[in-house]
């Protein structure tokens, strides 16, 4: 202690009340709404070339949808009375939106890629369009949750639904990009040549699509932390975990250098962006970062003290 | 100052405090009541119903407060306080209500127990109480041929009266009470001083107070009656507080003025006061003169040589701020001082607490509202038959402890270990010196050798440190389980009896003591049955209160068993009581010239003698205080797991300044090492981390008392268990597998263990603020 | 016509001696289990030597009137009574948490025997049954007052008339109803805990 400091004589630690857990969750779901927003506008778009990524994707999303609540109903203290969310549900509260979001969005999205696979166009393209909105809102939310839970600085920003729903696109987009490489590579047998080569356009296409989602998802974040930075004490405390505190390698290290710029020198490198290895490792290095964007999230958010 | 006041009835007095209290508390609760109800009652949670009580007396400290056993199906769920009683009137502190958690202490003992192997070793066989009563009434018998070489020890001779009975019905002297451990020098001293033991700063009422060596905020005999009144008398009557201490207490943070001061020069702070107070002539000439037994001109002179600048060099504080507050002190009144076992606990310690009363004596704030007060208690009947008291022993009247009249538990181990005193068998009951004695080391290696103690009775709820070293061990009731009528001084003034009920029966197959100290004699026969012919306890109990004016005609023990604390409701506190028959003491007269301390060669006038060991403290050595907590009572709180989950440590606070220029960061773990004098064998040191901290004086290093155990099981050394390990179905609770503050060594460490055992010498106390220790890193 | 009942609390720091008789109180009254609590103190010590002074605050659950608790709970488990108490309804609850991560106050707990979220009711219980909460009956120097503070009658309602008095964060907007007289900044502000001088080792519990 430096001479003359505030000394804590005494004090009691805090649960920790949001385990990762919450934070997977906070990563399926976004996974999911980034695939599905991807589908949907393989399908709007209709050309030939985006079909294969539209199917793929079609699938992951309502798939990763049923794993994401799985990490929920696991956090839950009392998980056998998870339908309590629906019998009592309020209004007021985030959680209550989510809970029906999480069933009609999942529901939404199995009958859209029955659609897709069964060939039926317009159906697609109309509960697409219906679906866009909903797989928002689904991933929207979770940052409603963070960000209505005002008590926690880092957490408590305008910006958070938004971060989260770009984070999400950019994860999404990754996934995507991973599970259409290797098809591409091991699954796709019956291509002719100049099918394998838009295919493999496409995929590059779709990792470039990505680094510009990166970038915006660095300027929110960027933007955010600045705020932080300049808002009041608890919220400077907040900016200051994650670039110097107990977060800063998750979050400078991970989030920002390993899941951001090395991912975009990759795909927009003049090299690189020709190679599909080059834009998996990308991909993969992305969601990396996203998780621990989650990670850092939604437990450093809880590490400040409040009291 | 608050603007309205608060809690009417605190200020109406005793009378209108007991008409509310009865009212609320023994009358229906009002459902939706305009007023809520201050206390003394309790709901069951989900129900809403009341719970049933009975009131009983805790015993988790000296303060004796009145407390209530709250019961459902016939189990304690809950310790709340007696809105009737007259010293905490409805409040507990965390340890009075923590006492359930002893009571269902997972570790209790439950079965008499015989050592298996060597003393020490804790492996038992399970006895019947039938086998245990057999072996221990064959040995007593055989040893009653000579019946001085039984030896009883308690933790306080005045409040366990069973075992002083027992002691002397068996013929021995021998009955060795804890208050040799702790304020023997304050009550030497002020008998000594005003013929009466102890003293009751009427803080509530006063005007300007001053404290030495005390924390009445966090620990104190009379804890919760003194604090509660102590903060009205600085919020209500906006008297002044002023504390002297060596590091920083919750009283400091309380006072309106707080010093350090060197360690163990209390003395030399009052007496340049009084100084002062004399030159000055803002003395109370009156009073002095009619009053005690010197004259303001003899008291003048042999004042004069504490001068406020010599006092300055030696006790750090300044010559500036002594002239004032001796000035204030002077000049304010009513004015009182409150010093406690601390004070006195040092070499110079009846000198320390004599200097502080005649602060009080020249100012004439002797037993006035508001001033220091002559301690009211009621007196008790020793039931007759009385068992004659034995001729002293040597351990009950140590040579060269002339004048330590309240005994001296330390002395007596000392002599015991150098074969001074004999003894055949050993009994220990509600003490446990093994871990509270200075030198537990040496004690426990005492108890340890069967030459010199060859047979150990341990009459105890637990197994605390002592009890690890006996030979049998007789399961007792703790405090709720248990029978006797208390008396203490009363912070109200007004004398009160309060009792200690049993609000449950006896758990599994334990015995209260009076039970089995009753069984014991009519087995070991050859007289002392003749002295426990009760057919009940509450015959007992009913002798021991029967010469309490009054008591009878309200309902006597009946009375007692309903409210749990009886006064007189119309008395009001006799200020200036002495004014009818003097003092008690032989001069009549408070003997600020002390006849007795002149013929035993002592200074007969409050007088300052500098410690020796403090005089030439080298650079890395350190005065060691260990101090109290709100939290723990020395061992009788150990196994309290909602004390030990807030309070299981004591790091060693060091000066931050003193830290930097050892070298020492906080947390680090740093190494006390008992400066020895030169002959003494053994090395002793501890090993604890260090609070480094602005609020300790540069030379003190400082650790709080009341951990550090190695015994006494799962809670106390911060162990989980599952419930499966736990026989008895009723100590199965759920918190045992949550227990989550041990760490692998123990929790805290046992300070005392490195103090040597020094008694003052004349109270005969042990000196615990001597203690200079050699502060490494490790 | 009389005002509806609000209760509240009023703890005055001036007459508060730190003794933990709360805290214990509160662990017998409502089974709170080790390792969590409903009330606790936070004691810190500032300045240097020789000018060191403590600062202490019992901290509990204010029983917002804005209770961001009760907006975020997606059961309504948690809820708020006519006379302002924030309870919890044990049966309710499917124990999400949310609650505790929106509370600015870090009062509420999960808890660990039962799997249950709770925080302190001002002793709702007692308080039906005309009794002041166990911790305000406990307390060995009357630092806390109970009452309705819309009877002007009542010793809250005048405590609050005639001091002056601070609630912790009051930029939340949550409306506290524990209110202090005389309460340190620097004690009722988040900072980092350094040390513990009675506590060893980590509570927290990291699940991951
Ligand atoms: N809450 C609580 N109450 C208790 C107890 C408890 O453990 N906890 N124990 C009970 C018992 S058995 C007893 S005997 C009494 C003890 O009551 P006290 O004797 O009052 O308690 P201590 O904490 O031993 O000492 C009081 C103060 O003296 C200070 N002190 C020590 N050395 C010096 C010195 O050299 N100079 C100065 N100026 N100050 C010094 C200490 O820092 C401490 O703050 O309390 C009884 N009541
Ligand atoms: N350095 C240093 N040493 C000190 C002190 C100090 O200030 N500094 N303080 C000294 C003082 S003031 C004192 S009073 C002594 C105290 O020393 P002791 O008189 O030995 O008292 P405790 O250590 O509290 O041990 C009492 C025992 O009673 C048992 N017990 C607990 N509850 C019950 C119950 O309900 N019924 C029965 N029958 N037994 C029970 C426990 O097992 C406990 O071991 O320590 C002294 N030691
Ligand atoms: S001060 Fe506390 S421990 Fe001592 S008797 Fe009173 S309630 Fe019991
Ligand atoms: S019980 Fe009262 S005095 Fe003790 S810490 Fe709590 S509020 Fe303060
Ligand atoms: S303090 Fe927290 S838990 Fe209590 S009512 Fe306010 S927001 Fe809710
Ligand atoms: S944990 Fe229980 S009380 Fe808290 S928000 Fe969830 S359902 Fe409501
Ligand atoms: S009011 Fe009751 S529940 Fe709240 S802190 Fe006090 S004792 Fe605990
Ligand atoms: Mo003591």
């Amino acid at each position: 202690m430096e001479h003359g400091d505030v000394n804590v004589v005494y004090s009691v630690e805090h649960q920790l009340p949001l385990v990762m857990y919450i934070g997977q969750y906070f990563f399926f779901t976004g996974l999911s709404a980034g695939s599905f927003v991807i589908s949907v506008i393989a399908t709007l778009l209709g050309r030939k070339e985006f079909k294969p990524v539209g199917k793929i994707t079609a699938l992951l999303a309502p798939a990763l949808l049923i794993i994401a609540p799985l990490n929920l109903i696991l956090d839950l203290e009392q998980p056998l009375r998870f339908w309590h969310l629906f019998l009592y549900y309020n209004w007021a509260s985030p959680i209550t939106y989510g809970s029906f979001l999480l069933t009609a969005y999942p529901v939404m999205g199995i009958i859209y890629a029955v659609m897709v696979y069964t060939n039926r166009q317009k159906a697609a393209k109309i509960l697409g369009v219906m679906g866009i909105p909903l797989a928002v809102s689904v991933h929207g939310y979770t940052g409603f949750i963070l960000a209505l839970a005002k008590a926690r600085a880092l957490w408590n920003t305008a910006a958070m639904p938004t971060i989260f729903l770009v984070s999400a696109m950019v994860s999404g987009i990754g996934l995507v990009v991973i599970v259409a490489a290797v098809r591409w590579k091991w699954f796709d047998k019956e291509a002719d040549e100049e099918q394998k080569a838009t295919d493999k356009k496409v995929i590059l296409q779709l990792s470039q699509i990505m680094a510009y989602v990166i970038m915006l998802d660095l300027f929110l974040i960027l933007s955010d932390i600045l705020v932080l930075l300049t808002a009041h004490a608890d919220a400077f405390e907040a900016g200051m975990l994650l670039l110097t505190g107990n977060f800063a390698f998750l979050f400078v290290g991970v989030e920002i250098i390993l899941g951001s710029f090395i991912p975009m020198l990759l795909v927009l490198g003049p090299k690189s962006r020709k190679s599909l290895t080059a834009a998996v490792i990308a991909s993969i290095l992305v969601n990396i970062g996203v998780y621990a964007m989650r990670f850092v999230m939604v437990i450093g958010g809880q590490t400040t003290p409040l009291s | 100052m608050r603007n309205i006041t608060r809690r009417d009835f605190l200020k109406l007095g005793a009378a209108s405090t007991a008409v509310l209290a009865i009212e609320t508390q023994f009358g229906p609760i009002a459902s939706a009541a305009e007023r809520l109800i201050e206390g003394g009652r309790s709901v069951n949670r989900t129900s809403g119903l009341p719970r049933s009580f009975l009131p009983s007396t805790c015993t988790q400290c000296p303060a004796g407060c009145g407390n209530m056993g709250y019961i459902e199906e016939s189990r304690v769920v809950k310790i709340g306080g007696n809105t009737m009683h007259l010293s905490n009137q409805g409040s507990l502190c965390a340890r009075g209500q923590a006492g359930i958690n002893a009571l269902y202490d997972p570790d209790r003992l439950l079965k008499p127990m015989r050592r298996n192997g060597l003393r020490g070793k804790n492996n038992w066989e399970m006895i019947s109480w039938e086998e245990a009563y057999g072996e221990v009434a064959k040995i007593l018998a055989a040893a009653k041929a000579n019946p001085n070489d039984f030896v009883f020890m308690t933790d306080d001779l005045d409040q366990d009266a069973v075992g002083r009975r027992f002691t002397y019905a068996y013929g021995s002297p021998n009955a060795l009470g804890g208050t040799g451990f702790y304020d023997a020098n304050k009550l030497v001293a002020t008998e000594l001083t005003w013929g009466a033991a102890g003293d009751v700063p009427d803080v509530s009422k006063s005007k300007y107070i001053l404290v030495f060596g005390a924390n009445p905020l966090e620990s104190n005999p009379q804890f919760v009656g003194l604090a509660r009144r102590l903060i009205n008398g600085i919020q209500q009557n906006q008297a002044k507080l002023v504390v002297f201490d060596v590091r920083l207490t919750n009283t400091k943070t309380r006072a309106n003025e707080s010093h350090y001061v060197n360690p163990g020069t209390y003395a030399l702070v009052a007496l340049s006061m009084a100084n002062v107070i004399m030159q000055e002539g803002l003395y109370d000439r009156g009073f002095i003169e009619q009053w005690t037994n010197v004259s303001p001109a003899q008291l003048t002179q042999h004042l004069a040589q504490y001068t406020p600048e010599r006092a300055e060099a030696e006790t750090g504080v300044s010559a500036l701020v002594i002239r004032r507050i001796a000035t204030e002190f002077a000049n304010t009144h009513p004015a009182t001082t409150i010093s406690d076992a601390m004070l006195s606990n040092f070499a110079n310690g009846v000198q320390n607490e004599r200097a502080v009363m005649l602060l009080n004596i020249i100012t004439g704030n002797i037993d006035v509202k508001g001033g220091l007060c002559l301690p009211r208690k009621y007196d008790l009947a020793e039931p007759a038959p009385v068992p004659p008291v034995p001729a002293p022993s040597v351990l009950t009247n140590p040579p060269n402890l002339p004048l330590a009249s309240h005994g001296s538990i330390e002395k007596a181990l000392q002599q015991i270990k150098e074969g001074k005193q004999r003894v055949s068998v050993l009994m220990t009951h509600g003490v446990n010196p093994a871990y509270s004695s200075a030198d537990g080391g040496l004690v426990e290696d005492m108890l340890r050798d069967e030459k010199m103690i060859p047979y150990h009775i341990a009459v105890t709820p637990f197994m605390n440190e002592t009890a690890l070293m006996a030979d049998i061990i007789l399961p007792e009731t703790t405090f709720l389980e248990d029978w006797e009528v208390e008396v203490r001084p009363s912070p109200e003034l007004v004398p009160y009896v309060s009792l200690r009920q049993a609000v449950v029966p006896p758990m599994e197959s334990t015995a209260s003591f009076f039970d089995i100290a009753a069984k014991l004699a009519n087995l070991v026969m050859g007289g002392m049955e003749q002295y426990f012919a009760f057919k009940t306890v509450n015959d007992y109990l009913k002798a021991r209160i029967a010469n309490i004016p009054g008591l009878a005609q309200a309902g006597g023990l009946e009375y007692l068993r309903q409210h749990g604390v009886w006064y007189d409701p119309k008395t009001r506190p006799n200020y200036g009581a002495f004014m009818a028959g003097g003092f008690r003491t032989p001069s009549g007269r408070i003997e600020v010239f002390s006849p007795r301390l002149a013929e035993k060669n002592f200074s007969a006038l409050p007088s300052y003698e500098p410690i020796a060991a403090f005089r030439e403290i080298k650079d890395d050595e350190m005065v060691l205080t260990i101090f109290d907590t709100a939290l723990q009572t020395d061992a009788k709180t150990a196994n309290c797991m909602w004390l030990d989950e807030i309070q299981h440590d004591n790091p060693i606070w060091i000066n931050s300044v003193t830290a930097a220029r050892l070298g020492i960061l906080h947390g680090d773990p740093i190494k006390l090492l008992r400066k020895e004098k030169s002959g003494v064998a053994k090395e002793r040191s501890i090993i604890s981390t260090a609070f480094v901290t602005e609020g300790i004086h540069e030379k003190v290093v400082a650790m709080a008392n009341g951990v550090g155990h190695t015994a006494f099981g799962h809670i106390a050394e911060g162990e989980k268990m599952t419930l499966d390990e736990i026989e008895v179905p009723a100590l199965r609770d759920a918190n045992v597998t949550l227990v989550w503050w041990g760490h692998k060594d123990g929790i805290g460490v046992n300070a005392k263990q490195i103090v040597p055992i020094a008694p003052e010498p004349i109270g005969g106390g042990q000196a615990w603020g001597d203690m200079v220790v050699t502060i490494a890193k490790v | 016509m009389p005002e509806k009942k609000r209760y509240a609390m009023v703890i005055d720091i001036r007459r508060c001696i730190a003794c933990h008789a709360c805290t214990v109180a509160c662990k017998a009254e409502m089974a709170v289990p080790l390792e969590v609590n409903a009330t606790w103190l936070k004691i810190v010590e500032k300045g240097a030597f020789p000018d060191t002074r403590r600062f202490w605050l019992p901290r509990l659950c204010n029983n917002c009137t804005d209770a961001i608790c009760a907006r975020n709970c997606p059961t309504k488990a948690t809820y708020k009574r006519e006379d302002g108490i924030v309870m919890v309804d044990q049966h309710r609850c499917i124990g999400c948490k949310y609650c505790i991560a929106s509370c600015p106050y870090d009062v509420r707990y999960i808890n660990p025997l039962k799997n249950i979220v709770q925080k302190c009711y001002f002793c709702s219980h007692r308080v039906d049954a005309g009794l002041v909460p166990a911790c305000v009956e406990t307390c060995p120097t009357r630092a806390m007052v109970f009452g309705d503070k819309n009877d002007s009658k009542s010793e809250v309602a005048q405590l609050l008339a005639s001091n002056a008095t601070v609630v912790i964060k009051k930029e939340m907007q949550t409306d506290p109803q524990v209110f202090y007289i005389s309460a340190d900044e620097t004690a009722m502000s988040n900072i980092e805990e350094e040390i513990n001088y009675y506590t060893e080792g980590s509570l927290a519990k990291f699940r991951f």
